[in-house]
């Protein structure tokens, strides 16, 4: 039953959450890495923190993990207060950013340590290890010594020596940053499929916004100790709530606006189509790809200053009098392709216009 | 060998052989007052010890008549062999208690202070060892001696009417200043081991249940082995050499090996004095090569 | 980084408030004796320890004018300068083929030219009597301590050295070589320059080596004292107050000269810099 948990009903049974973090605030010394968290983190759910160094991310995971003590606040994991608990007895295992494999242990050692660290009789600890090794792939590897791996194969053992002990939570930090990106593609495959397999909450430390995209059932996007944004990665996507969250996940056009409604006037004058929710000064976010070029009413003028051809598709940029930076466009259609100098028309359909608070370029 | 590399070395093997030559012999030039000085005054001296202790001496001359007399001499002698047996029981507590006291210093230098002020402090312990050997366990005899702090404390406290010998003149005084005589070779050594330690599989064996003293001497202990093994090591030979400590402190009742070595060559008995100086080398060769893959003088010497 | 590793639980709290007084009382344990010896060598009292009854400089004037201590002194200069001089360039020329060529044996000559730091010099000592004496029949002098002195503190500055080329960039060496520099010419000019700190802070190491050597001089010098031989013959009679001012004497040069060589990497780098700016403005 802890498997597949629907979120309504998740949201509805308050303090049956996974981990809930309760006004927690982290200061070290003078500074201040977390101010006032709270946060609830399903069971069962792959969650990521993500956000740039120094947002508090790895300290929240830290917290949970036990390595981290909180200067104010309460960490709840099922239901229970773990918040002085020291981390060998809380119900959480960790992957760490360098492996911290036991270089002295062969892998099947490694991966039953923990056991061991529980007095579980030998023929079951290696059972379950071989059971865990299975899990990630490595059945045949029981033998060999850490260095003798590769580094995607280490991250492996690591998933293995943390998931054999049963753990409540996985706690993972930054685990693929060593990898080169193949390989961390990959691994992002495996990885939501080994959650999906074991059924355990996943809290997942990133500041890679592509590899929370691809595994995340929830995204907490994190900025300067507090939590900016919460939410599935297509609602992030979709609809930033902040001028941050919209920079900091995929590339996003910013424009200075005035808004009045469903219509947005830029400094040149000209009036596009926007989503509305807030009147006055804004900043209006709209997705590169959500830029059709030659469009109709409600466009605005620019011309083309540069092309890039990258792939499965084309990127222009559009210098106009309406933003200041180049507007950035991804074209699927090379059909439409305009060249370089081209004077175009930019639109987007009003529901692509995302309007956000005037953000701190604004008045400039 | 490919072909065109095969003609680039053919074009140029006429001009280009004589200063290989040459540079491959010029890179053992700088051996050579290496060798005069350490082969001619180290290895030589060492093998007329050999020599020696397998000859006789006929009224103070040495005669070259091969013989196994020295040898059994010292171990018919029963204060001799008593003797033996004494020092090395006195370096393996002294190097037991050292490295015992190294270790948790190390482990604090290591994982509780601050990066940048690591170095001082290491230097701080280090320097003194390199300076003044002797003024080390003659500073002793002002703590020790019969008019020292100990016995003044213990006078002014009302503990004692009349000065004790005790603190000096035994055993446990040698133990005492080789211990402290020793130490810090013991925690430089096993900093610059535990230093290299990545402190995050701590935290991995805390997270798998383990806690933190099975974490020190599950994954810090076994990695850090050869560390250990060479602080041993290099604390334990030099204490079976020495002659200072318990000459100054250690008094009668704390005679060790190299006293009677000393006193042997003292009075000129050559031979017999070569052969307990073979005795000590040779475990200490015999220690040096059953260790040999785990002992690196570079952790030893911080070089 | 390290710092993240917090101490959470109240008991890893308290092993660590442990650890702090620990390492306190270890720094208690290891000065506490040279303090003392210090201290008591500016104590009016006759019997060179406690009680301190008054300070005074009357023993240090005493051990200064005292002919045996001016004896003691010159002789250790003179062996210290030549045992300096013999090991700073027997051990520099010796760590270049350790660490550049690759010779057959290599581990094998390695550890013969580190074996007399390894070996106790009480048996340095008596093998040295063994030749000079016994088989030489060659009178105990100066030079027969230098020869024995050298003997363990050239490996010393061949580690040092040796260490300091390790951590060369030979991409330096050969980009002498591209732009036309021989053998000579990339020796002088771009290896002793840079390895130059490593030669100078081994010679003034095998200086205090030297200057505090106890045991090989003990056997080797004969007639003549250096000061740790002088020192060891007044202590046979008891503590006194002169001795603990030569002592004081003794172990301030040499720590003197250590801390030098331990910081002297880093004073050449920083006047290079200081020297550059100076040329460049």
């Amino acid at each position: 039953m802890t498997t597949a948990p629907t979120p309504a009903d998740a949201d509805s049974r308050p303090g049956s959450a996974g981990i809930d973090l309760r006004g927690v605030v982290k200061q070290y010394g003078a500074q201040t890495a977390l101010r006032g968290l709270d946060l609830e983190i399903r069971d069962g759910e792959f969650f990521c923190l993500l956000g740039p160094s120094g947002c508090g991310k790895t300290t929240t995971l830290n917290l949970i993990g036990g390595f981290v003590a909180p200067t104010e606040g309460e960490i709840w994991i099922r239901g229970r207060r773990v918040d002085k608990l020291p981390p060998h007895k809380r119900p959480v295992n960790t992957v760490f950013q360098s492996y911290a494999l036991f270089p002295h242990m062969s892998v099947l050692e490694n991966v039953r340590f923990g056991l061991k660290m529980d007095r579980v009789p030998r023929e079951v600890s290696t059972e379950r290890a071989a059971q865990a090794l299975g899990l990630v792939g490595l059945e045949e590897f029981g033998s060999r010594m850490p260095a003798q791996l590769s580094g995607g194969q280490q991250q492996r053992v690591a998933v293995a020596r943390a998931l054999v002990k049963r753990p409540a939570v996985l706690l993972l930090d930054e685990p693929l940053g060593a990898l080169d990106l193949k390989l961390r593609q990959r691994l992002q495959i495996e990885l939501a499929q080994i959650h999906r397999d074991v059924g355990t909450t996943f809290v997942y430390v990133t500041h890679d916004q592509e590899e929370a995209m691809s595994m995340a059932d929830r995204i907490a996007v994190m900025n300067g100790g507090r939590i900016e944004q919460l939410g599935t990665p297509e609602e992030i996507y979709r609809g930033p709530t902040s001028r941050f969250v919209a920079d900091f996940i995929g590339d996003s056009n910013f424009f200075d606006a005035t808004v009045d409604g469903a219509v947005a006037q830029l400094p040149d004058g000209s009036r596009v189509a926007c989503a509305g929710g807030r009147s006055g000064a804004a900043t209006l976010m709209v997705r590169p790809e959500a830029i059709a070029v030659r469009g109709g009413d409600g466009s605005i003028a620019g011309r083309v200053v540069q092309t890039s051809f990258l792939g499965s598709y084309i990127r222009l940029a559009v210098e106009t009098p309406a933003a200041e930076a180049p507007v950035i466009v991804a074209l699927r259609d090379v059909a439409a392709l305009p060249r370089l100098g081209e004077q175009v028309t930019l639109s987007w359909a009003a529901a692509d216009g995302v309007v956000l608070e005037p953000g701190p370029g604004a008045a400039a | 060998m490919s072909s065109g590399t095969g003609t680039v070395t053919a074009a140029r093997a006429p001009g280009d052989r004589l200063p290989r030559l040459a540079s491959a012999l010029g890179s053992y030039v700088g051996f050579v007052p290496a060798v005069l000085l350490l082969g001619l005054c180290f290895l030589v001296p060492l093998g007329i010890v050999v020599c020696y202790s397998f000859w006789d001496t006929v009224d103070y001359a040495v005669v070259h008549h091969w013989t196994l007399g020295n040898y059994r001499y010292f171990f018919s002698v029963g204060a001799y062999v008593s003797t033996m047996w004494a020092t090395l029981w006195v370096a393996v507590l002294a190097t037991v208690i050292a490295i015992g006291l190294a270790f948790p210093f190390a482990y604090w230098l290591s994982r509780y202070v601050p990066r940048r002020v690591r170095t001082p402090l290491l230097v701080l312990v280090i320097v003194p060892f390199w300076a003044s050997y002797l003024l080390r366990v003659y500073s002793w005899l002002t703590i020790l001696g019969e008019k020292g702090v100990v016995n003044r404390f213990l006078h002014w406290a009302g503990l004692t009417s009349h000065p004790l010998g005790v603190f000096l003149y035994d055993r446990p005084a040698v133990i005492l200043v080789l211990v402290y005589l020793y130490f810090p070779f013991g925690a430089l050594t096993l900093y610059s081991s535990i230093e290299r330690f990545d402190w995050n599989q701590l935290r991995a064996a805390m997270d798998l249940g383990a806690s933190p003293l099975q974490a020190i001497l599950r994954i810090l202990v076994p990695q850090i082995r050869p560390g250990i093994i060479t602080a041993v090591i290099f604390v334990f030979i030099p204490i079976l050499g020495e002659y200072l400590t318990p000459q100054i402190v250690g008094g009668t009742g704390g005679v060790m090996i190299g006293n009677l070595i000393v006193n042997f060559f003292q009075e000129a008995e050559y031979t017999r004095g070569a052969a307990i100086s073979l005795l000590v080398a040779g475990f200490i060769v015999v220690l040096l090569f059953v260790f040999r893959k785990s002992l690196s003088t570079k952790e030893a010497y911080g070089a | 980084m390290a710092h993240d590793v917090e101490v959470l639980s109240r008991g890893a709290r308290v092993a660590r408030a442990l650890l702090n007084g620990y390492a306190l009382a270890i720094y208690l344990f290891l000065f506490a004796p040279i303090v003392l010896l210090v201290l008591f060598s500016f104590n009016a009292n006759r019997y060179g320890t406690f009680p301190i009854t008054g300070w005074t400089l009357e023993w240090y004037r005493a051990a200064i004018s005292d002919y045996q201590v001016h004896g003691a002194v010159t002789t250790t200069l003179k062996v210290a300068a030549q045992v300096t001089v013999i090991s700073a360039i027997v051990g520099t020329a010796a760590a270049f083929p350790l660490v550049r060529s690759k010779l057959p044996f290599r581990e094998g000559i390695r550890i013969v030219l580190i074996l007399p730091i390894m070996i106790p010099g009480l048996l340095i000592g008596v093998s040295l009597l063994v030749l000079f004496v016994s088989t030489f029949h060659w009178q105990l002098s100066e030079e027969t301590a230098v020869i024995g002195q050298s003997v363990y503190t050239t490996p010393f500055v061949i580690l040092l050295v040796a260490a300091r080329l390790q951590g060369f960039d030979n991409a330096l060496e050969r980009a002498a070589a591209d732009l036309g520099a021989n053998t000579f010419q990339r020796l002088r000019r771009v290896v002793l320059p840079l390895i130059f700190p490593a030669i100078l802070a081994g010679a003034l190491f095998a200086f205090t080596l030297s200057l505090d050597e106890f045991i090989i001089t003990y056997f080797l010098i004969g007639a003549n004292n250096t000061l740790p031989i002088y020192i060891y013959t007044q202590i046979k009679f008891g503590i006194t107050p002169e001795v603990n001012a030569v002592a004081s004497m003794l172990l301030a040069g040499s720590l003197t000269l250590l801390a030098v060589a331990f910081a002297l990497p880093q004073l050449v780098r920083r006047a290079r810099r200081a020297i550059m700016r100076v040329t460049t403005a």
